[in-house]
């Protein structure tokens, strides 16, 4: 279950669509915005996203590590627009018969939706100035599927 | 052909438009269509060679080929979760 959202999102809606009987573990992870990144004060942030393509990717990032750590299940909800600071911009849920595959697979999709999946971020300050805030993880030039 | 460009976040900034189709001589590679945007929009020729291009929703490298009616998205460094 991969979603993009333009309104709050909803941790608990995450974990109930990965609970399952056959699982001993379940982790959910969520991105909250930060107020301070650096020595810069943010009061939101904005979030835009290139919606069919993060889609397709972040669905892609689900289905691999389903594979990938034999998880049962997995949801990763994104929020676009503005987030104020505190509020969460995204929820990634999964679920596990055992607590490794959980934990390992919830922090593998988490780097991997901040490597390839189109979404961008700006940090707007008090004064209302916003500047694009790239992930670190990023190389330039790299080509992730491809 | 003709191939329909979206341009994300800062590309879209130094174009100042969303979306921009161009023309290309047929066959044509994502090389060929990077060099008709750098020339098309020369604000944003310093930073292209650092943003991914992606084809139908998918990533593609320089070499991969177009078609006509392509939807070509400059895609510059990613900042969610």
């Amino acid at each position: 279950m991969a979603g993009l959202r333009h309104s709050e999102l909803d941790e608990q809606r995450c974990f109930a669509a990965v609970r399952s009987p056959e699982c001993g573990a379940m982790v959910v992870f969520a991105g909250t915005a930060r107020r301070h990144t650096g020595g810069r004060e943010a009061v939101r942030l904005r979030f835009f996203a290139y919606e069919p393509m993060a889609l397709r990717e972040m669905e892609a990032i689900e289905r691999e590590a389903i594979e990938r750590f034999r998880l049962a299940a997995c949801a990763i909800e994104h929020r676009l627009g503005d987030v104020l600071v505190g509020e969460t911009a995204i929820v990634v849920a999964v679920s596990s018969p055992h607590r490794a595959a959980a934990l390992e697979g919830a922090a593998w999709i988490m780097n991997e939706l901040k490597r390839r999946v189109p979404i961008w971020k700006q940090e707007i300050a008090p004064d209302g100035a916003a500047i694009w805030v790239p992930n670190q993880l990023q190389t330039q030039g790299a080509a992730p599927s491809c | 052909m003709i191939v329909n460009v979206l341009f994300f976040a800062q590309a879209a900034e130094f174009t100042g438009c969303q979306w921009h189709e161009i023309e290309l001589s047929t066959p044509a590679t994502v090389a060929d269509c990077r060099r008709a945007l750098a020339g098309t929009f020369p604000q944003l020729a310093g930073e292209l060679p650092s943003y991914l291009i992606a084809v139908n929703c998918d990533y593609a490298g320089d070499d991969a080929d177009l078609r006509h009616g392509d939807e070509v998205a400059v895609i510059p460094p990613v900042g969610g979760g």
